[in-house]
């Protein structure tokens, strides 16, 4: 039996890492941030339930610009677990309550690479649940390697979903939502509850971005919590492009509530009942959209397209975002191949 | 280079054939509101360049309710193309434009099956595209014999994509909206247009399904033109569960036109520029959703996962909603198997 909880958009402000060269001066900034998430999880975990606090994307470190992948790890990437991330793992464990982040991650399995990984701590300090985002725009992603990836890692540790007291949690960053498949693997494998650190607009219905957080959590019948950014106060473009708004929805894609815009806020707040969705889920009828999903139906097409090419730096990491460029080419060569676009 | 063509959502009420007691007084419903709808498309698709019109779904019967299998084919079921199509082919060679619609299918060479069939006729009068949905929740599916539908129909039968003077054309219905595989399949195949017949409320957006038909169209980078009925007339269901509001949707999720609201009206009708579409599913940007399609990581999901039995009618057909409701029971406990429903100790 599990009692409902209270999940927290932590809204922050990202401190981005591009004005500066050095990791001393980067690690600087990453260590105000952290001092102010403290002050900020301290204010928002009280009261009697137990409480999960979700940070934004890449919220201690921006996203890279300018720099090659070389000096991003260099300057920007932690380990995570890992020095930086010790100070989340110790506030999770003394204010009890379960915390969910984004960062990039640097790891010395994989030198040379660097990964958009969302991760969540339990309260003892622990980190139980690493996920690395696979729909990249100009970053490096596990299907950039994935036979070596899947190899090392399986389906249980590529698309992985913690079983823990508060429900069985899976994560996914920002523009996957933009892609059905990444949701529905997570809830295919048991998640009821999914994560959702994002740095978009937050506010306008944009390309349905918006109204896509919706349909993920209802297609999926899955608590969805997504915490938005409230702004990017040093960015190059509009410090507003990133303007709050998180949102926490139930499993029919209902807002249970929603954060300002844009800003810093905790205001986005609200309790998750788990035992109430496995009711839900647990019913025969025409709404339950899990046992109604027939996925056999639709194998054969899914394994016989191909787009984006596949495994195109299992030997060699990814050095510069001019690299994707070449790979875009070849994608548009492959669409017209499906028929997705005329030869021109 | 196609050029830029109108679509018009053909929002009409539903006269269900549920309370006839025969084909022939259901057949007299049907084409009394065939009637209706060839006066409407006369109204419309007058001069102007090429139109599409598109019809709600199932709208010439409603759906099966206390009927059996074998009650309904006899009663409302009809072949496609068949007699009862043919009004509506006829239509579309003299006003020389394109009609998409939905019905309920019987075929020969699957007796005992119906289907919910979406169905393009062109120009010329033919029949060039239908697609029998898969997502059904109380009606029979090609997926409970699948195997045997695939061996026939192949996945380019299975998932048709008609290619068309209007640019790649798709059909899918109603629920169909709240499975993203089924717009995936076209957008993999090809399609720009879906055409999407629907019996839905239209108005609130109830488990997400308004914002699913924007984020279909804008997920797969295509128009959507989804049509809604206007009431299920003559049965227990209230009227106000279908309340049109009717919309086309462009290839990022906006609303190009839409109706507002109930009653008949053929007022959600805009222009579908396909060139453009193609223009900006060649720009390499982040934002170019197609392009960035990592299939080969989501297939092991595919192949593995599996809820609802597939194949559940392979030698028999479905017979009754009460075989239908033993399978969402094998779901579950296949769901509950896998550890995607914890079903809690008091349901046990």
């Amino acid at each position: 039996m599990i009692l409902p909880w209270r999940a927290t958009c932590m809204q922050v402000y990202t401190h981005i890492l591009n004005r500066v060269d050095t990791r001393e001066d980067a690690m600087a900034i990453v260590n105000k941030s952290l001092d102010r998430w403290t002050e900020l999880a301290k204010a928002a975990v009280r009261g009697d339930e137990k409480q999960l606090l979700l940070f934004p994307e890449f919220a201690l470190q921006g996203f890279p610009l300018h720099e090659s992948a070389e000096e991003w790890i260099a300057k920007a990437c932690f380990e995570i677990p890992g020095p930086e991330t010790e100070r989340l793992q110790k506030l999770a464990q003394d204010l009890g309550c379960y915390i969910g982040a984004n960062s990039y991650e640097r790891d010395p399995e994989w030198p040379g690479r660097y990964f958009n990984c969302s991760y969540l701590i339990n309260d003892s300090g622990d980190v139980i649940l690493k996920y690395r985002r696979v729909n990249t725009a100009h970053a490096s992603s596990p299907h950039d390697f994935l036979d070596r990836y899947l190899d090392r890692y399986g389906l249980e540790g590529m698309f992985p979903v913690a079983e823990t007291p508060l429900g069985n949690i899976g994560m996914m960053p920002c523009g996957e939502i933009m892609f059905p498949e990444a949701a529905r693997t997570l809830a295919f494998r048991g998640a009821e509850v999914i994560l959702h650190p994002t740095s978009d607009y937050g506010a306008d219905d944009n390309w349905s971005w918006q109204s896509a957080k919706k349909v993920r959590a209802s297609e999926n019948m899955v608590y969805l919590v997504s915490a938005n950014a409230g702004g990017m106060p040093e960015a190059f473009r509009g410090i507003n492009d990133i303007a709050g708004q998180s949102r926490i929805f139930d499993w029919e894609g209902r807002v249970l509530t929603q954060g300002p815009s844009p800003g810093e806020s905790l205001r986005c707040s609200a309790l998750i009942d788990v035992e109430a969705l496995r009711r839900v889920r647990g019913t025969t009828g025409g709404f339950n959209r899990i046992a109604q999903a027939r996925p056999e139906a639709y194998a054969q097409v899914y394994a016989s397209t191909a787009i984006y090419p596949v495994n195109r730096f299992a030997d060699k990491p990814m050095v510069s975002r001019k690299m994707v460029k070449t790979m875009l080419q070849d994608s548009l060569k492959n669409m017209v191949k499906n028929k997705m676009l005329p030869p021109q | 280079m196609v050029q830029p063509w109108t679509a018009t959502c053909m929002q009409v009420y539903t006269h269900t054939v549920n309370s006839a007691n025969n084909r022939e007084e259901a057949m007299e419903i049907v084409n009394r509101s065939l009637d209706r709808w060839v006066t409407l498309a006369m109204g419309t698709a007058r001069g102007g360049g090429p139109h599409l019109l598109l019809y709600p779904e199932f709208a010439l019967t409603g759906f099966p309710l206390r009927e059996t299998a074998a009650e309904w084919i006899e009663k409302a079921c009809i072949e496609i193309p068949g007699p009862e199509t043919e009004k509506l082919q006829k239509a579309a060679q003299e006003l020389k434009c394109y009609i998409g619609a939905n019905s309920y299918e019987k075929d020969p060479e699957w007796p005992g099956r119906y289907f919910n069939c979406c169905y393009l006729i062109d120009p010329s009068g033919d029949v060039i595209l239908k697609y029998r949905r898969i997502n059904t929740v109380h009606t029979a599916s090609p997926h409970d014999f699948m195997d045997a539908y695939l061996d026939k129909y192949g996945l380019e039968g299975t998932f048709p994509v008609a290619k068309t003077e209007l640019g790649n054309i798709s059909m899918m219905p109603c629920g169909e909206i709240m499975y993203p595989e089924a717009a995936r399949m076209f957008m993999f195949r090809g399609a720009e247009v879906l055409l999407h017949p629907t019996s839905d409320h239209g108005m609130a957006d109830k488990v997400a399904w308004e914002s699913a038909k924007k984020v279909r169209a804008s997920e797969n980078m295509m128009y959507l033109i989804s049509t809604n009925a206007t009431g299920q007339l003559g049965t227990f269901i209230p009227e106000g569960q279908t309340l049109g509001n009717s919309k086309i949707i462009d290839y990022h999720g906006r609303i190009l036109a839409n109706v507002g609201g109930p009653g008949e009206s053929t007022v959600a009708s805009a222009t579908i520029d396909v060139e453009a579409l193609r223009r900006e599913r060649r720009i390499p940007g982040a934002l170019n959703r197609l392009l960035r399609q990592r299939i080969e990581i989501y297939r092991p999901l595919y192949n593995q996962t599996s809820f609802y039995p597939p194949n559940a009618f392979a030698d028999a057909p479905m017979d009754s909603k009460a075989r239908i409701m033993e399978l969402q029971e094998e779901a579950l406990n296949k769901m509950a198997d896998a550890g995607v429903v914890n079903m809690p100790k008091a349901a046990e």
